[in-house]
């Protein structure tokens, strides 16, 4: 890991993101705050609806009305990116930071060959290349995903790659412009699992070789323990629990980390009953006054202090280093963890 | 319930379903056939769940949907509690169809968005004829308990239920004419996994309750561990290994199947070992027809003449019923 005290390449503190509806203002994001270092690779899991792509679209400025970021800073390279014009953040866009989604057939131009939009992308940012320097640029960038016989297939048409391939496409465009992040939203959720596994491990491969940090937006557990390195599990709008992944997972300290880890069948488990999470996320728009999780929590379910208050984020010790858990029982169900395995 | 409890609910026997494959000329017409199902055999017990697995083109909807006779199978033998439905005429075959059922993936297509959930849940009962109104209501009440949903909530549209909830109706649709046979289509993989472990559990209720037979189509395959008695491995529309789930996956013998299993990321192990597969299933120009459906893939057998020249036939291997189509069965083991 790199040295704890260099400044974050992405520092998000306080970030609150508002939609405008009918009836007020709903958050989808919530006093979030999050740091991401050069190289780092950070998750966000958590379920639909709990914030997790508004979060990333807010912290590329692309939250459109009726949305706004209602609080806090972005910060990049120390830069705030919270209130910079459009013009200023196309300059960022695809250059410092750039984003993969879920869906490349979505993110693609379907009338534009793959080359030219790779070559567009390159050119956007780096006005002094050529077109024919950008185009061999393009075939290095294809290569590099491992695409086969790039050359050929930059004339290809999005439609003429296959979903896993298409992916790789994003994946080229995205490191087009030496990215110091890239965010990656679900970007292997749409994949069969042995196509999942070879983009997963293309990506591994290309971070590490550009030295590019990653912030991963997912709801899978299994491709968080596989791939970061830190881990925030977000619901209702909060980061819950943060902390390095290892740790997390094994001994999570946070109920709703605890019960979405336990709603993973577990083959060993066969024929039981899954430790299902009962009821659903809150409505952000009516959102409880005490901590969102309390209506469907084992641990404080009808405790007074879990309806009445929102809990603050309490440090604990981990194997891995310090992690962060927004539950008035962090440090006693972390102690209750530390005795389990002790003895 | 039919007392021949020894015969098993269903048999499913060289089952084949083939498309003719796309042309760039419209006026030639392509003699190509695309395989979507190749010769697929098995049998579910009844109350047992039986797994059809595999990644996206394997066959194991077009199978579902074949057996169902929601397609018309091009060859194979499907039997269903001794009658077989290749040969049903259309008012015999409708009449059948009220012990089949099947739950699909996307439920929101399903439900008719501009009717209640009672009526949807009524639906199945007025167009199989059975009860009058007051016996229907009786039993659409009923089933709507059953499978969790409020009675309030029985005249809300299915618009106003989160996406857990319409898959509850769509079970409720399903189950509400007393199949013996249920077909899961993917019934949790749009779902949240907090919200499939809830719908797992309902099905698994409901079919201790009920005495159903599933044949499950999931891609998901520590959802298929979990949930299936025994199960199929497909690609390319054959059966590349069957068996019960516990000797499957921990004595998995095809390639294919151990490099399935390689590539799940899963909580608490970090797979630096994992056998990562190159390409992917393309279902033409594959050359299908002669040896191996995945020798072009496969780790093992890609340049091995056998496994070119000769399709490998499912064989014994292992304990149980454990079959494997594969020249060179166990060779391809996964790191520990």
């Amino acid at each position: 890991m790199s040295a704890t005290n260099q400044p974050p390449l992405l520092d998000v503190r306080g970030l609150t993101t508002e939609f405008v509806t009918r009836t007020g203002a709903v958050a989808a994001v919530r006093n979030v705050s999050l740091s991401v270092r050069r190289g780092e690779k950070v998750a966000i899991v958590g379920e639909s609806g709990c914030g997790k792509s508004t979060l990333a679209l807010s912290i590329l400025g692309l939250v459109d009305r009726p949305g706004r970021i209602a609080a806090g800073e972005v910060r990049l390279h120390g830069r705030n990116l919270v209130g910079l014009s459009e013009r200023e953040m196309k300059k960022i866009r695809g250059n410092v930071v750039s984003l993969i989604f879920q869906d490349p057939m979505g993110a693609l131009d379907p009338i534009q060959t793959v080359g030219a939009q790779l070559i567009d992308t390159l050119r956007r940012h780096q006005p002094s290349l050529s077109h024919k320097a950008a185009r061999a640029r393009a075939v290095e960038l294809l290569r590099e995903v491992e695409v086969p016989a790039a050359e050929r297939r930059l004339d290809d048409y999005p439609h003429h790659y296959s979903g896993g391939m298409r992916q790789r496409v994003m994946i080229a465009i995205a490191l087009a412009n030496s990215p110091a992040l890239i965010i990656a939203d679900e970007p292997t959720t749409a994949l069969d699992v042995t196509t999942q596994a070879q983009v997963l491990a293309l990506l591994e491969r290309v971070v590490a070789n550009h030295g590019v940090a990653v912030l991963l937006i997912t709801h899978n557990l299994g491709v968080v323990a596989e791939f970061c390195d830190g881990v925030q599990v977000m619901y209702a709008g909060r980061i819950v629990e943060r902390g390095p992944t290892e740790a997390v997972l094994a001994k999570p300290t946070h109920p709703y980390t605890q019960a979405l880890l336990e709603s993973i069948p577990d083959p060993s488990r066969r024929g039981d009953r899954l430790r299902a999470i009962p009821g659903m996320p809150p409505d952000l728009s009516a959102m409880p006054t005490g901590c969102a999780f309390e209506p469907r929590c084992f641990h404080g379910h009808g405790r007074e202090i879990c309806r009445t208050r929102q809990p603050i984020p309490i440090a604990i010790e981990t194997a891995g280093g310090p992690s962060l858990v927004e539950c008035h029982f962090a440090a006693e169900r972390a102690a209750r963890a530390g005795e389990i395995t002790a003895s | 319930m039919s007392p021949e409890t020894a015969t098993p609910l269903l048999i499913v026997d060289r089952l084949e379903k083939s498309f003719a494959a796309r042309n760039s000329n419209p006026f030639k017409p392509s003699r190509e056939k695309l395989r979507a199902v190749d010769g697929i055999s098995f049998t579910v017990e009844r109350g047992e769940t039986f797994g059809l697995v595999g990644e996206s083109g394997c066959g194991k909807s077009t199978a579902a949907r074949a057996i169902l006779r929601l397609v018309e199978p091009t060859g194979g033998r499907v039997s269903f509690d001794g009658i077989d439905i290749a040969g049903l005429a259309p008012e015999p075959m409708r009449k059948l169809r009220r012990r089949m059922q099947m739950v699909f993936q996307d439920s929101t297509g399903t439900l008719d968005p501009r009717m209640s959930v009672r009526d949807l849940v009524e639906e199945p009962l007025i167009v199989h004829g059975l009860g009058d109104a007051a016996a229907r209501r009786a039993k659409v009440d009923a089933m709507l308990e059953l499978v969790g949903i409020r009675p309030e909530f029985a005249t809300r549209k299915p618009h106003q239920f989160s996406g857990g909830q319409r898959q509850r109706i769509g079970i409720a649709r399903a189950l509400v004419l007393e199949p013996e046979l249920v077909v899961l289509d993917e019934p949790i993989s749009a779902l949240d996994v907090s919200v499939q472990a809830q719908i797992l559990n309902l099905l698994k209720d409901l079919q201790e309750r009920l005495g159903l037979s599933y044949v499950f189509i999931v891609h998901d395959l520590t959802v298929a561990e979990f949930f299936c008695d025994r199960l199929a491995v497909l690609y390319l529309g054959q059966v590349m290994e069957s068996g019960a789930a516990s000797e499957l996956f921990s004595n998995p013998q095809h390639p294919y199947t151990v490099s399935l299993l390689s590539a799940v990321p899963r909580v608490g192990t970090k797979g630096s070992n994992r056998i990562i597969l190159e390409g992917e299933v393309s279902p033409l120009g594959s050359g299908a027809s002669t040896g191996c459906a995945f020798r072009a893939r496969c780790p093992v057998g890609r340049d091995r003449p056998i496994c070119a020249s000769d399709r490998p036939v499912l064989a014994p291997r292992g304990t149980g019923d454990h079959t494997v189509a594969c020249h060179f069965p166990g060779e391809l083991r996964a790191a520990p």
